[in-house]
Formats: C-alpha cells, structure tokens, sequence
C-alpha cells in the first residue's frame, strides 16, 4: 500500500513559503533595501531641532532633546508642547517636518512652544539630522562586514539550518549598525529607521542563541524539545509589539527599557554558553580546533558589548562606550569568514579561491545591476509625475526584478570562469557517477574507486572494507587496498611538513562500537587520539558509557594503525563497507569538498556492490533455471512418447513435473522374448545432475534389459555401474517387473522403490516389496525378486513417492498408502486414465495447492480380457 | 518566476501608495500646470496665515506659471486689500474678476464669486448673498464659507455662531491666521486672558512680519500690567509698520500705566499732530483726555477737554465732555443739563433701540456722569450707587479690564464714605487681574491705613512704589505715594 501522502493545509503552505530559500533571500534583498534607505537618511542633511518626539500625542510633545554633535544645543526642553515653528502653527509630526523642510540646518527658526502654563517664542538654532560621518563609517562597514559574510554563507550553503540563521544573525547585525546612530527627528524616514533599530535589538539576542542551540551541534535539549526554538522569539516580539506600540501610540515614548536589556543580556548570555558547550561537547581534535576560533571570536565581540553596550550604556546610562562595545562585535564574522575559508564550516567551501579579478568582477557586475536598476527605475519615473520617493523605490525594486535573470547569468559565467572548484567536484561526481555502474565485478570496481579516489584527493593509500557476506557480524574485511606510494610531500627530504606513519591497514576491522553511530549519522567519522578511552573507561558505568567506550577503543585501535578517517558506506540502514583513509602530510585535513566527494562516492560504491551482490544473485537464478529447463528436456526425453500396447492389456503412465525438476523417470521395454520390461525410479537430487543419473539409468536398462532375464540380477548390475559413475550421494530408487502377456506372469525386484500395489479384481492388495537397495549408493547389494500372476481385471499400480508425500495444507500429513489403497480400491474397475485422474485430483484436494512440490509420476497395468496371449 | 512577479506586484503597490501618498495633499487650485498649482497653493496659505508679501510674491509666480488660474489672482486681490496697496489691488481685482467670470465649472466660479464678494469694488460684491445661498447648498464646510458665516454672525453680533465658525476654520486650516485674531479678541472680550494670550501668541506667531498680531497681543499683556512685554509687542508693530497708529497709542498708554506721563503724552501729542485732519485724531484726543482724568491731572484735564469740545463740536463724545468740564468747573446743573439733552438725543437714536451694547453705553455714560457729580459734592453714597450702577450695566458684555475705571471710581467711593472693607474688596478684583494698577494700589494701601491694617498697607503701598518705579517724579501719584510712605514708615526689609 503506497504511504498517504498528507495533503499540505494553507497554513504549512505558507510555514513552508516562509522557511523557503526564496523567502529568506527576499527578506535579505528588503534587508539591503532597509539598509540602504537607513544609509541614505542617515547620511541626507536635513534640519533638525535636536528633539525626540511623542508619536499619536494630539500635541507634539518633546520627549526628549538629544545631544547634537553637529551643533549647538537645542533650547527646547522636555515636556515643552511644540505648537508653532518657522511660520506655521503645526499639530503632528508631518506638518512639522513639511515646516522644518523649508528651512536649511544652520538657521535659527522660531518656536512657539508652551512650556508649564504659558506659551513662549524661543529661537531654536537648526543643525542636520545628518550622523557623524566619521562614527557612521565605522558602523557602515561593520554592517558591511557582516552583510557580506552572511550573504556569502547563505549563498554558498544548502539549505543548512545552522547557516540559514547565521545569515539571519548578519542580516540583523548590519541593521543595527545601519540604525545605531539614527538622530531623532520628526521625518518619517527617521521613525522607520528607529523602529528597525528596535526590531534588531530585540531580535538579534533570540537568533543569537537560537544560532548557537544548532551550532556547531544541535543541542540534545533542542531535539527533544523542538517547539523551544519558536519559544526563543516570543519575548523579544512582545518587546517589539510593545516599543513600537509605545512609539505610535504610547503617552511616554519609545524607550527599551531596563528590563528588556537585562532579558535580552541574558539570551545573549545563554548563547554564549551554548556556544562553549559546543565547544567542549567535541571530542574530535580537529572539529575542537575549527571551533575554538569562533568560540574565542564570538566571546571577545559579546563580552565587551555586554559589558559597555548593554551594561554601561544602557543599564548605567555611561555613554561615550558605545564604540568598545561595538568594534569587537566586527570579530564575529570575522571568525566566522576565516573558519568557513579555512575549514569550511557552515557547509560552505572554497572561499579562498576566489581571486581579486573575480570579485572585482562580481563587483562590477552587482555594481551594474544596482546601477541600471535605479537608472531605469528613475526613467520609468518620468512616467509618473508626482510620485515620490517611495514610487522611486518601488520602481526601481521592480526594474531589478525584472534584471535578475540577467545578473544571474552574468553571475554564472563568472562563476564558471573563475569558482571553477565547485564545477571540478561536479565533474568528478559525473565521473564516479557513470564509472561506477559499469564496473559489475565488485572487485574491479573498488580497485579503480581506490586507484581513482588516492589520484584524485592526492592520498597515500585507501582500503576499502566490506562487511562480510550475509551482514551477519560487525567485522569487516579488508576487500580493497590502493597500495601506498611516497608522494612528494611525504618524503624525508620535503619541504619540512610533518609525515604522519604509514597506514597500516589490518585485514579485518572490528567496528561493532562505531558501527551505529556511522549508520545512523552516516558522516564520516575521525579516528579517535589514543588515551580517550581510558579516561572514560575507568569510570564506565551505564550502558551509554560502555558503548562509548568500545566506540572510543575502536577509534582509537584505526588510529593507531594509522587511519585518520572513515568514510561509511551505507544502504538502507546497513553498513555495507567502509572507505578507509590515512593521516596526510602536512596539515592534511580534508577538505569540504573532499569529504562530499567521498561520501558521494562512498554511497554509489556502497549501491554498486549491491547491486553486484544482486547481479550475482540473479545469474545463479538464471544459470538454475536453465538447469531446470535442461533437466526438464532430458526428462521429457527419458520418458517414451508411446507406450506399448498388448491385447488383453491396459498401459498407462503420468508424469507431473513439478517447479525443481527431479529424476522421475518410467519406461515400458518390448523385450525380444514377448515380454515387457516395466520400470519405474526415482532419482535423488533435482535438476540437471538428476536427469543426468536418470538418463544412465534408462541408457543401463534399455543396453541390458534383452540380456538379462533376471530382474534382480539386472538391478545387480545397474547398481555397480551406478556407483561406479556417480557420487556416493547420488542414487536412485527403482522398480523393474518384466510381465510375460502371454502367461501373465510378473517377475520383478524393487531397489529401494516404494513398493507397487496389486489390487486385484475381487479387492485384495499385493504389495511387491521384493527386492534390495537403491540402486548406486553402495557398490554391493543383491535383488531378491518376486513372482506373481495377475488374473483378469487386476491392477498392477507403481508410483513415486511424490504421490504418496504429498503434504496436506498443514504441511504435517502425508497422502500415505492407505490412502492410495483406498482409492485404487475404490477406482479399480475404471480405466487407468481415469484413476490417474482421479488420484491426482484427490492429491490436489488434499494438499490444497494446483501444483507439486515434488514429481509425481504412476504407471498402471491393468488385465482386461480373459484369454492369454497366445 | 514567481518571485520575479510577487516583486512586480509589490512594487506595483508601492508605486500606488507613493502616488496616492503624493497626491493626497489637497490643493484647491486646479491647473494643468502642476508647478502653477502647487505656487497658488503656498501662496493662498501664506495669504492665510497673513504672509502677504510671500502670498503676492507667490501668487505672481502662480500666475506667471499659469495666467489663466483664477485662485491665484483672487488670493492676490486679497493679499492686495489686505495690504492697502489700492492700485496694485485695482489691477489684480479686475484680472480675478475676468478669471472668475470665465470659470466653467460651476463650483468653482461659485468660490471665487464668493471670496471676491468681500471685496467692496469687485463686480461680484453685489451677489455675495446670492452665492453665499448657493454655496450654503452644496459646500457648507468649505474654508470661504466658514469665514463668511464668520462674518455674517459677527454682523449679526452672534457671538456664539463666530466663536464656531472660527474654530471649524482652524480645524480646516490651522495656519489660518485671522482664526486666532478673531478667536483671542472673543477670549479677552470674555476676560479670559490666558486664553487670549495663546490665540494671540498664534496669530503672532503666524504673521510674525505683520503689525497687527503684535499690537492685539499688547493690548492682552497691557490689560494684565505686563506693561514690558506689551511694549515690546507695539514697538514690535511699530517697527513692521510705522504708520500702524493704533499701535502708537497704545504704546502711549503704556508708559502712561507706568506713569511716564511725559513720554506717554509725548507720544500722543506727536501722534495726533502726525494725524491731524483724520479721523484717527478725535480717538487721540480721546485717549489724552482719558489718560489726565485717571491721572487726576485736573488743569491738564480741563484744557483738554476744552480743546476737544473745540475741535469737534459735532462729534458723538462733545456733550459729554462738555457736562464733565462744567461739573469739574463747579457748574454741576448746567454739566447735568448738557448730558441730560445729550442722554436724549442718544436715547433717541437707531443705534440705541437696536444693540444693546449701545443702550449699554448710554446708559452707564449718564450714570457716571452722576458719579462724577457726587464725587465733587462729597456724596459718597451717591456716588458709590452711581459708579457702580455704571459698571453693572456695562458689565454682561465687557471684560474685566473694560472696568478698571468705573470699579476703582467706585472703589474710591466706598472709601470716601468710610466702607473700606467694600472698597477693598473691589480693588483687590482689579488687581488680581492688573496688579500694577497705580491708583487702585494707592487707594488700597490707604484703605488698609484706615483700617489699621498696617501691614497690609505696607504691602499695598510696595506694589505702588514698584509700579511706579518708572513713573515722572513729578506725578502726583509719585507724591502722595511718598506721603503715604512717611505717614507708613520705612517698608520692612524683604525676608
């Protein structure tokens, strides 16, 4: 039954729609386009009166005056009402900036204002709502600093959860700095900017941790609990709610209050912790060392904002600190910018190679779209007289939508020339690809999968393990190894870079401890440095620590023998085998890239001995079923198209194959002498080998069958010659009776056959046990024979024992003889077709099946007339 | 794709709200000139807010932009009239005129008609009615019909009716600056100074170029004794206009207040020969004779008058004088026969039986004339009674410092018959508005000395002596505050 597939509702339609790829990178264009606007309103000179305002007051209400670099203090105080200035008498913030507006920064203007219970005219000297420049420069590039690594991170990385927030955490970094230094104004573009300010400081803590409950590694907490990543944003959106509802409407401003820095401080805090966790959660070396420059470059940025930022500035109300708690926040991506160059952390690779000419390039190109969009955008314009600069933004927004494509392709033929790395990749996971399937010797396959893979990723040695045939066990055995070879690097005279020992490669792996840990994480795992183990192990207690320990000794022992690295190869939740690789010289750690490839390479090798496994599989399937055919053929061939037919007599025979043929085989012999020669046998075995030995029988009997008169003397015979050419293992069972028409005499010896039936015409049973061994499976034996004669209307009934083991549905019950008795009892008088018809059908009922596990095989003799031959 | 279109959508409406954001200011001239459009616009807000010079300036660029724009040639006319210019007004008036008849749409013509109805010389003066009926209809709201109601309850001296019509203007246009002229006079009418004041500061503030909001803000402050900021203001008006004689008078009166009688006069006397022959001249002498009576200058009081009867034998304030200079003379019947046929002929008039802010002023001239009487007959009782029956029948329409003078005749007629107490209690209402009133101070340090209120008294006569610490030391109020000082004692030292 194919799996349900659920049908998407509207609301994870649009969950989805919003923890799309597309969706993040819109929200970081709208970021781009936030940050430039806040650039552009920061840096634009306008005048301003050096007051903080109360937004949704009927009266415009001084909050606040705030210091003004640029000039000379304001003389409007707190809680003055502004109900005039320049020349007209204003009653909301949009009719005062639409004053202020026909005034130049420098000039002193007149405001009416009513201060307590009176109302005074003071001259208020204007200076720019313009930022320092000087203060404003370092903020821009701090923002432009993390804009650039979260662009670059997001952009090169798949879909990555971790890198997914570390974009959202730069996204939010660049907007504070954009906003930090925003003077207050009455302009609008001063409240947006304001307010995106706030959405950052209260967003930026929630991503922080967030950022840091899955990076490096998921947070056990996390898992167990995934509904607490949304929790993490709740209070700072009520903080948000709450700031801009204060700035809109509220009747004492917009202010992040104390306790909101102390709640914000703590998530920061939090995720610093989470971070060190991280940190020292790792055992490996190498990834403790990748994270312990982000660890040390986060912690040196946050600590000092924590301190001056928040604690003094803020909490302290001590300005003039807002700079040492700003400039190392620039370490944050910085640390971030060198791991993913270095060490390719975040799953991006390659940084480095990008060379000046390719981004002076994609410079150029970015530089000429963002250019062409606000050209054409300001052209489409002229269009719309009167529209304002918002319509300027919406056009042009609309114009670089419309250029994208354009830029991606530029974009990709850049990246095509000059990011050539990810195309090398590319183009060896094509090679593997189409290399792979067509190498069906499994061992073949994994010599060049070694030979090709030390080439390319420049090894000492690979070895390949392979778990052993059936996947019982958890030893795996040596099944491929690329024998080392010096390389330059590694020699005693190279360039000084350390030489790690040569990997010595055992030839059976015992990975049981690490075993489920690569099925189940399927990463490649780092050997473990030597000692770890026992530290654990002397205080090894539960379960968990047992296994840990094992893990531990098993990496460490590959350690040991110098293998650095295992890549798993894993199908349908098997470890199918292991890529194992060596320590590299020098610094030696595998790259990103490196170890994707591997992996790739790794799961189509593991695909590819499956499906050599199966190839197998189904060629030993084929090669039976032509067996079978050809066993089918000579059996079909053994048997006589046409039996001989005698005056007074009846003669008849079946044969019923069943699926794994077997070495049924009768035949009915005119002897020179009048007589017929019936014969009967059962070879052991099934298929070719049986038909084989059944065709030496008939050969046998029919070569001696006018030379003998004796039945048991000939079965003598037949038997030492059977012995003679076949194994011990094959035999036969076999009934011969030699029956005289003329004076109804019957003589017969039976190897180890089942005994025939007589039923006679009045009713009795005659059994015809006489006889001796099957014939071949030992060189000695002699054949007693029976004599008897058969009178008018008697019934000489031979079978196999497929007739009589016949299993019923149950699978515990055999058809038997009495059974067969009794139908040959019942069905004695009726002619021989129509009793085999009759017994088969009762098989078919009593075992409830149509076909046959076994060949069933009869013959019947039957008198029919009274006069002898004469 | 589909990003590429919900970016398209987007900024589709981004366009739309920038557009509509762009468009949503109002504008009420309609040009196919939008720089034309947007010139008249400024300009009639500039004409609003009293901003003449720019309004003209303005609207000349409107129409040099756009000569057909009927608005801005209105608003010109206006800012014209409103500055006296009468050739340049004789000009733009014909052109608006022209502009206006040639307005097809309806409503339109109907505002222009309207706005140029309150120009006497303008064709459509006569229809002013008619279109104010029309537009009644169809655009009650509309600025230019609120400002007409304005002025048709004023005319109709509804005073309720103008106080609203005003405030829906401001609600309108809060930059419309004759709001708050109007607005503040209508508070200090109602002896609601505070109030006044911050219309008036408004309307200052507004038009701070224009000499009128800075005289009607000083005429609030010289009425609360801040006789500093009030002269600031008229120096303030003078300086903006210097033939805004109105302004000049005032400023006389101030140093009077202070009692720098010379100075005050001075400027008075200046100011009439400066305006001899108009009609501005008569109110001159008015003021001159006012300010010898509250000073108590008798000889100066009485060559005034004489002066005055003189002068304009014809005028409405003639007989009164008269009657006042032959009661000061002794001649108390023939002064009471001369009001008394006066009082007649007054009673007589259209005005009388009409308004009754004119049977007011009647009424209470013939009772202060009785209190004058009284006054030189040393009956106090009678005179208490008339002085303050003049200023009962004044009262329901006049603000407090309309009354100054007839409550401290009063006042000084209580005490002149010994009723300190009452006396007292009258000085104290003028002076909780105007403490640095100079007779009321003296006649209270007084009362308080007869009272035996010794210190009460000293406080009195220290607000006297601050009041007058600007004044001519030749005034007799300076005299007899320096007699009351000996009789005192040395005032204690401040704690």
């Amino acid at each position: 039954m194919p799996p349900v597939r659920q049908q998407p509702n509207a609301l994870s339609g649009l969950v989805g729609l919003l923890l799309s790829r597309q969706a993040h990178l819109a929200l970081g264009v709208l970021t781009v386009a936030a940050l430039v606007f806040s650039g552009w309103d920061a840096t634009r000179t306008r005048p301003s009166d050096g007051t903080v305002w109360l937004l949704g007051r009927p009266q415009l209400e001084v909050l606040d005056v705030v210091d003004r670099p640029l000039g000379p203090q304001t003389p409007l105080q707190q809680g003055d009402i502004i109900v005039g200035l320049g020349r007209s008498i204003v009653d909301s913030p949009q009719s005062a900036a639409r004053e202020l507006r026909r005034h130049e920064p420098g000039e002193s203007i007149n405001y009416l204002v009513r201060r307590g219970d009176e109302q005074v005219t003071v001259s208020v000297p204007l200076t720019s709502t313009r930022v320092d420049l000087q203060d404003y420069a370092v903020n821009v590039i701090l923002a432009a600093i993390y804009l650039v690594i979260g662009f670059a991170v997001y952009l090169r990385s798949h879909d990555d959860r971790p890198a997914a927030l570390f974009y959202g955490l730069c996204l939010l970094f660049a907007l504070y700095f954009m906003t930090n230094l925003q003077a207050a104004s009455y302009f609008l573009g001063a409240l947006i900017t304001q307010n995106l300010g706030a959405f950052a400081r209260f967003m930026l803590p929630a991503v922080f941790l967030n950022f840091f409950m899955v990076f490096p590694t998921k947070k056990l907490v996390l898992t167990r609990h995934p509904f607490l990543a949304p929790l993490l944003y709740v209070l700072p959106w009520v903080f948000y709610l709450r700031f801009s509802l204060d700035q809109f409407l509220g009747s004492h401003g917009a202010r992040i209050h104390a306790g909101s820095w102390i709640v914000l401080g703590m998530f920061y805090v939090a995720g610093l912790a989470a971070l060190v966790h991280g940190y020292f959660s790792y055992r490996d070396p190498l990834m403790r060392r990748r994270v312990r420059i982000l660890t040390v470059g986060t912690l040196g940025a946050v600590i000092p904002f924590l301190v001056f930022k928040i604690g003094m500035e803020e909490l302290s109300f001590r300005t003039g600190l807002t700079r040492l708690g700003a400039l190392p926040l620039a370490a944050i991506p910085i640390s971030f910018g060198y791991c993913v160059a270095r060490y390719q952390v975040l799953q991006i690779d390659v940084l480095l190679k990008r060379n000046l000419a390719y981004g002076l390039l994609t410079a150029l190109v970015w530089g000429g779209f963002l250019g062409g969009a606000w050209w054409l955008g300001g052209k489409a314009l002229t269009v719309l007289p009167g529209a304002g600069p918002l319509a300027a933004a919406g056009t042009a927004l609309a114009v670089a939508a419309g250029l994208w494509p354009v830029r991606r392709h530029l974009q990709r033929g850049l990246d095509a020339r000059f990011f050539s790395s990810r195309d090398n990749l590319a183009l060896l996971i094509e090679e593997f690809s189409k290399e792979i399937p067509r190498l069906i010797q499994r061992e073949t396959m994994l010599r060049w999968v070694g030979a090709r893979l030390q080439a390319v990723l420049d090894l000492p040695s690979l070895a390949v393990y392979l778990a052993p045939p059936g996947g019982g066990g958890a030893t795996y055995a040596l099944a491929s190894l690329t024998r080392q070879r010096l390389l330059p690097s590694a020699r005693p005279d190279g360039d000084g870079a350390p030489t790690p020992p040569r990997a010595r490669y055992p030839e059976k792996l015992s990975l049981a401890g690490v075993a489920p840990q690569l099925v189940q994480r399927g990463e490649p795992l780092w050997t473990e440095a030597p000692g770890a183990a026992q530290a654990i192990g002397r205080q090894a207690i539960t379960r968990e620590q047992v296994e840990l320990q094992q893990r531990l000794l098993e990496q460490q022992a590959l350690a040991e023998a110098g293998i650095q690295l295992l890549i798993p190869m894993v199908l349908q939740g098997r470890l199918v085998g292991v890529l194992a690789l060596p320590s590299r010289p020098g610094d030696g750690e595998y790259q990103l890239h490196e170890l994707r490839l591997l992996a790739i390479v790794a799961g189509q090798a593991a695909l590819q001995i499956e499906n050599t496994r199966l190839y197998a599989e189904e060629a030993a399937k084929q090669k039976l079923e032509e067996e079978m055919a050809m066993a089918r053929q000579i059996q079909s061939r053994l048997l006589p198209r046409r039996l001989p037919q005698a005056q007074g007599l009846e003669i008849d025979a079946v044969n019923i194959s069943s699926k794994q043929v077997s070495g049924d085989y009768y035949d009915v012999i005119e002897r020179e002498d009048g007589r017929l020669a019936i014969v009967i046998a059962d070879v052991s075995g099934k298929g070719v080998p049986a038909s084989i030995l059944a065709s030496n029988l008939q050969a046998a009997l029919r070569a001696q069958c006018d030379m003998c008169d004796s039945p048991g003397l000939l079965l003598e015979r037949i038997n030492r010659q059977i012995h003679a050419s076949t194994d011990p293992q094959h035999f036969a069972t076999l009934f011969l009776a030699m029956y005289d028409p003329r004076t109804r005499q019957l003589v017969y010896s039976s190897g180890g056959h089942n005994p025939p039936l007589i039923m006679r015409a009045d009713g009795r049973r005659e059994l015809l046990d006489e006889g001796g061994l099957p014939l071949g499976a030992f060189d000695f034996g002699t054949y007693d024979e029976g004599r008897t004669t058969l009178a008018d209307g008697d019934l000489l009934f031979m079978y196999t024992d497929g007739v009589t083991e016949t299993k019923g549905p149950d699978g515990d019950e055999d058809f038997g003889e009495i059974r067969l008795g009794d139908l040959l009892y019942s069905e004695r008088e009726r002619a021989l077709a129509d009793i085999f018809a009759t017994i088969t059908g009762d098989l078919r009922r009593f075992s409830g099946r149509d076909d046959a596990d076994d060949d069933i095989t009869m013959i019947g003799l039957k008198v029919t007339t009274a006069e002898a031959m004469s | 794709m589909k990003w590429i279109i919900i970016a398209l959508v987007a900024a589709a409406a981004l366009i739309g709200v920038g557009v509509f954001v762009a468009g949503s200011h109002g504008t009420d001239a309609v040009s196919r000139n939008p720089e034309a459009t947007r010139l008249s616009d400024e300009g009639t807000a500039d004409l609003h807010a009293f901003r003449l010079r720019q309004a003209v300036q303005k609207l000349g660029l409107a129409l040099e932009a756009d000569p057909a724009l009927a608005e801005a040639a209105i608003s010109r006319t206006l800012a014209y009239a409103q500055l006296g210019e009468r050739q340049n007004l004789k000009r733009e008036l014909a052109r608006a005129d022209s502009l206006t008849a040639a307005l097809k749409n309806d409503h339109r013509r109907l505002l222009a008609q309207l706005r140029l109805g309150s120009v006497g010389n303008s064709r459509f003066f006569a229809m002013r009615d008619s279109v104010y009926n029309a537009l009644q209809v169809t655009d009650p709201e509309n600025i230019y019909m609120l400002v007409a109601a304005a002025e048709r309850a004023e005319q109709a001296q509804d005073q309720e009716q103008v106080e609203k019509a005003w405030l829906r203007i401001l609600e309108k246009d809060p930059n419309y600056a004759n709001s708050y002229n109007q607005l503040g006079y209508m508070e200090l009418n109602r002896g609601n100074y505070d109030q006044a004041i911050e219309y008036m500061q408004k309307y200052a503030f507004l038009a701070p170029d224009l000499a009128n909001p800075h005289d009607s803000l000083g005429e609030v402050y010289m009425a609360l004794g801040r006789y500093e900021e009030a002269e600031a203001e008229f120096r303030a008006s003078v300086a903006m206009q210097n033939d805004f004689y109105h302004s000049l008078i005032n400023l006389g009166k101030v140093y009077l207040a202070r009692g720098e009688l010379k100075r005050g006069m001075d400027i008075l006397e200046k100011l009439r020969s400066q305006v001899a022959g108009s009609e501005l001249e008569v109110r001159v002498d008015r003021e001159i004779i006012s300010t010898y009576l509250r000073a108590g200058l008798q000889a100066e009081l009485a060559q005034a008058t004489a002066r005055f009867v003189d002068r304009y034998p014809e005028a409405e304030a003639t007989p009164i004088y008269r009657a006042v200079r032959l009661a000061y003379l002794g001649r108390i019947p023939e002064g009471q026969a001369v009001i008394d046929s006066a009082m007649a002929a007054m009673r007589g008039d259209d005005a009388y039986a009409r308004f009754e802010k004119a049977r007011q002023g009647v009424e209470s001239t013939a009772r202060q004339f009785e209190g004058i009487a009284a006054d030189l007959a040393l009956d106090h009782a009678r005179a208490a009674a008339a002085w303050g029956s003049a200023m009962r029948i004044l009262a329901p329409g006049a603000p407090q410092h309309e009354l100054f003078y007839l409550r401290y005749r009063l006042a000084a007629a209580l005490a002149g018959g010994g009723r300190h107490r009452e006396a007292l209690a009258e000085l104290d209402t003028m002076l909780a508005i105007n403490p640095r009133q100079t007779d009321a101070l003296l006649l209270k340090a007084r009362c308080h000395r007869a009272l035996g209120e010794r210190d009460a008294a000293q406080a009195a006569l220290a607000a006297l002596e601050a009041a007058l610490a600007k004044a001519d030391p030749d005034l007799p109020i300076v005299a007899q505050a320096a007699a009351l000082r000996r009789e005192l004692g040395p005032a204690a030292p401040a704690s």
